[in-house]
């Protein structure tokens, strides 16, 4: 009997068994997580409460301008549409309430959910529940960049003012579960998009707003000059519009002199700063129109790389960064070294430090589900790894090359990482998608096609305009023809 | 019969085809799965290794202006720095300098990078850069410094010139291997990527400084041992002890210099047999510029494209005989193999020719003995350009006030026809490339066709751990 049943449970039937368990599952998720919008106000339970209480700020709340005639309210109910995930209610009421109605107790605010936050069923919600002010809060996705709508109404007076007050921002995974998530991100959906871009000499490269128009700009440095470029979308195809270009200032060389020459990029108090490895200075980018200009600056980081966490210096007689960082705002001194301590005396010094060095390193703080955000550490050593670092675990794999971008793509509260290849001479490059989840974990996604050049420079950031994040990525081919990757 | 031929002949045709298909198939797959085009890496070079290289003539330790192989002027400028650099599209870079020279108060300033370091540990100062230019202009390559008067400190970081040349023109001088700093100490010390150390052996150790001005170089070492024949050369080379050869060598792989430095023939037109113009016009006719291609000489009569070859009236049918004597350098094996293929032209001719060759120290004083009728030497161009080349030629032959008075005027640009002249015959370039391991990166030369030691690099697969670099790890 047994064996016979065994014989009847062929591939075929498995695989028929497995697809029918996956669309059971699927119909039981879906109807516990879409909870249908109602257009009468279902109360909930009250605002801050069951908040984690090491969530901090959302930045989409932070950005409401909430109306003056709030202040010396008694009592207010906000009305908001049902969170996609029950989890997330608690931290959202406790967000909105603190950014949207500020001098107000938690206690002496209401919330009840309904998808009707018209003026007038705001109006009339308020009169009969006894508050003098009532606020409805609108939120839609809309691509991958959550927008949030607040409409307060003054109950007390008649007529009744109202006020409106926009913010949005991109998707993360709280706000997954407030709105819906992203589609979830696969090997097979990773789209890599290739543009001829000759860029001979190119120095570093980042993506970041300098214009402050809200959409990111793609900043390639190379020897001579400074290019802006904007990435146009028609359709599948991409198009690399320049905004300007300027060429650097004149500054003096570095001693040590850097025998390979790179730029980096950094934010500093809302202003993106660069700097070279081969010449003095620190510039803050300004585009205005069509005019790019450097702006030279003292930086929280001289002549180093600035992070959160402190700041990073090339390794002197090295072409990578010390992996001991210093306190921001400190001077940088250049060690002083003997006849001996002057010279080489191994080969690399990799071994010995504390911490690992770096050709480039990632500090990003990803929120998660929980509305807790967590600082996701990555870094690609001189000898070829990737050693990523998040909430005290480490994990390593080896293999990859001097090109590192990150971002959380997908908004699932892990951060993505794009690397390049360690390439042998003759070898093809490529880049590889990692997931670096938050625990620690790291996973292989997407691995690309093989690429003639070597991809020694990548960035990532909004640069389709679309709240997701793109990677960029520059293949430069030693017989020209250089290309531009965007992965995303 | 007819039939069964027919039909044989058709499948013969099938097989044909199907053969001719399966060609191309594996035509098709071969180019499909062939390697790709080399490509650099997505790591940048690692630091650390050692490598080991022969020398291609007498070790000593190097001194600006002192080299008379190719090899030796790529130890200089391993070794020393020099105020300015030119860059591979013609542009000077300040290197020792902070920026280019500015006319002050009638003089041109030139100010100095603060913090470099001499290898040793002291800060390179004006006074070193005043001391060392001082000496340059006392030895053999002072013509370089004509047309500029006195160089006085004035701070400790700043040079004044007293000259009316332009700031441009000064700044090319200054980029000349020849008037690289050199401070001196117990030893003769400069600022460049690597210290060196002769070895009680006689070999060259260079270790890589790491706080090198010009940036550290990525090998931790590089051994220069002393020259060998080539066959012995050879043989090390295949049993690993050395990563690259200047002979040919199965297997391995190879790069050559792009720019030849010109191997001149210079007769002694003071004195001798060679002061006379028949004699010397039979001598030109005796040479055979293409069978010196075996010696390593890439034949050629021009000094550089464009400029004239030294010629006399009638030399295919001038007839001379009797001794002649041909003076070397001791230092350069490559001059002693040219001579004795010289030798046997000349002898054929009727020639009875002699090679002498001299040390570095001893050759100055023969050559100004005038006891010799000709003799070789390989120009090795201080600065870039035609102008340059054919002052340096000047200098070589020993017209320094010829040298002098085209440097007066400028040293850039492209040739002076009224100043082409060099009277020396030019037997062709220097052929100059190295053989190397797989495991050797980073071989390539300078404009001037030097050697770049400081970008020779060692694969990170031949580094790897912690015991990377360390002296017997030889691959």
């Amino acid at each position: 009997m047994t064996r016979a049943l065994a014989s009847a449970w062929t591939p075929g039937l498995r695989r028929a068994a497995l697809a029918g368990a996956w669309l059971l599952a699927c119909s039981a998720l879906t109807t516990a997580s879409d909870a249908q919008p109602s257009a009468a106000p279902v109360e909930a339970p009250a605002a801050g409460q069951g908040a984690p209480p090491d969530a901090s700020p959302h930045p989409l709340f932070e950005t409401l301008s909430p109306p003056a005639w709030l202040a010396g309210r008694a009592s207010a109910i906000l009305v908001r549409p049902a969170a996609r995930d029950a989890r997330a209610e608690a931290l959202l009421d406790a967000s909105l309430v603190r950014a949207a109605l500020p001098g107000l107790e938690p206690s002496r605010v209401r919330v009840a959910t309904s998808i009707d936050v018209s003026r007038d069923a705001l109006l009339r919600t308020a009169r009969e529940a006894g508050h003098d002010t009532a606020l409805g809060v609108e939120l839609r996705l809309e691509q991958q960049r959550v927008h949030l709508r607040v409409r307060y109404v003054d109950a007390s007076a008649d007529p009744a003012p109202d006020h409106v007050t926009d913010a949005r921002a991109p998707l993360d995974a709280f706000l997954a579960r407030v709105v819906g998530p992203a589609p979830v991100l696969r090997g097979t959906g990773v789209r890599a998009r290739t543009m001829r871009f000759d860029a001979a000499g190119l120095l570093g490269m980042e993506i970041a707003d300098v214009d402050g128009d809200g959409r990111a700009e793609l900043l390639v440095a190379r020897a001579p000059h400074l290019t802006a470029y904007s990435i146009l979308q028609d359709g599948a195809r991409l198009r690399l519009v320049r905004r300007a270009r300027a060429s650097w200032p004149g500054a003096a060389l570095r001693v040590p002199h850097a025998r390979r020459s790179v730029a980096w990029f950094s934010q500093q108090a809302g202003r993106v700063l660069v700097s070279r490895s081969d010449y003095e200075g620190d510039y803050a980018l300004a585009l205005r129109g069509d005019a790019l200009s450097f702006e030279g600056v003292e930086s929280e980081c001289p002549g180093g790389l600035r992070f959160a966490d402190g700041c990073a210096h090339w390794v002197a007689g090295r072409d990578y960064f010390g992996g001991a960082l210093q306190p921001l705002g400190r001077r940088h001194t250049r060690p002083s070294g003997t006849e001996e301590g002057e010279e080489d005396e191994g080969p690399d010094e990799e071994a010995r430090a504390r911490t690992p060095r770096f050709y480039a390193r990632v500090l990003h703080s990803v929120r998660q589900a929980s509305g807790r955000v967590l600082s996701f550490d990555a870094l690609v050593t001189p000898h070829g790894s990737l050693v990523a670092q998040v909430a005290g675990r480490r994990a390593s794999v080896g293999g990859q090359g001097a090109a590192l971008a990150g971002a959380d793509v997908d908004a699932d509260g892990a951060l993505d990482l794009l690397t390049s290849d360690y390439v042998r001479e003759g070898q093809p490059d490529r880049l590889r998608w990692f997931r670096l989840g938050a625990d620690g974990q790291l996973g292989l996604v997407w691995e690309s096609p093989p690429a003639r050049g070597a991809l020694l420079h990548a960035a990532a950031g909004d640069l389709l305009d679309t709240g997701r994040p793109a990677f960029v990525a520059f293949e430069a081919r030693a017989d020209g023809g250089s290309r531009l990757w965007v992965v995303d | 019969m007819q039939l069964e031929r027919g039909t044989r002949a058709t499948a013969a045709r099938a097989g044909t085809w199907r053969r001719l298909a399966c060609a191309l198939a594996v035509v098709a797959c071969a180019t499909l799965t062939g390697p790709l085009p080399r490509v650099q890496g997505a790591l940048p070079p690692a630091y650390g290794g050692v490598a080991v290289l022969p020398a291609d003539g007498t070790l000593a330790r190097p001194l600006p202006g002192e080299a008379v192989t190719p090899l030796q002027a790529a130890l200089e400028v391993a070794v020393y720095d020099t105020l300015y650099t030119p860059q591979s599209n013609g542009r000077l870079t300040p290197l020792l300098a902070v920026d280019m020279p500015v006319r002050l108060q009638g003089e041109l300033r030139v100010r100095l990078r603060e913090g470099v370091r001499v290898h040793g540990g002291t800060t390179l100062t004006a006074a070193h850069v005043v001391h060392s230019l001082d000496a340059a202009r006392a030895g053999r390559h002072g013509w370089l410094l004509a047309g500029i008067g006195a160089v006085r400190a004035r701070g400790p970081l700043e040079l004044g010139l007293r000259t009316s040349l332009s700031a441009r023109e000064v700044a090319h001088r200054l980029s000349a291997a020849p008037l690289a700093i050199v401070v001196p100490q117990s030893v003769p010390r400069g600022t460049g990527p690597f210290v060196v150390d002769v070895q009680p052996n006689g070999h060259l150790r260079l270790r890589g400084a790491r706080l090198a001005a010009r940036g550290a170089p990525y090998l931790r070492e590089i051994q220069i041992v002393a020259p060998r024949s080539s066959a012995d050369e050879l043989r090390a080379f295949e049993l690993g002890e050395l990563h690259g050869a200047f002979v040919a060598a199965r297997g391995s792989q190879s790069v050559r210099a792009r720019t030849f430095a010109p191997v001149l023939l210079i007769p002694n037109r003071s004195g001798g047999a060679l002061a006379s113009a028949a004699v010397r016009a039979a001598v030109e006719g005796a040479l055979d510029r293409a069978r010196l291609e075996r010696v390593g000489v890439v034949p050629g009569a021009q000094l550089a494209d464009g400029l004239p070859a030294w010629r006399h009236p009638g030399a295919d049918a001038a007839r001379a005989g009797g001794p002649l004597r041909i003076l070397t350098s001791a230092d350069d094996p490559f001059e002693r193999r040219v001579a004795d293929a010289l030798a046997a032209q000349l002898d054929a001719r009727g020639f009875a020719v002699q090679v002498v060759s001299s040390s570095r120290a001893e050759l100055p004083e023969r050559v100004r003995g005038g006891v010799w009728d000709l003799r070789l030497t390989t120009l090795l161009a201080p600065l870039p350009g035609e102008r340059a080349l054919t002052a340096a030629a000047f200098a070589a032959t020993g017209q320094l006030e010829r040298a002098r008075a085209l440097a007066e005027r400028s040293l850039r640009g492209a040739r002076d026809p009224g100043s082409a002249d060099v009277a020396a015959w030019i037997l062709g370039g220097r052929d100059h490339g190295l053989h190397h391991r797989a495991t050797l990166h980073g071989v390539g030369f300078d404009a001037l066709g030097r050697l770049r030691l400081d970008a020779l690099y060692r694969p990170r697969e031949v580094l790897g751990g912690a015991a990377a670099g360390k002296p017997g790890g030889r691959r």
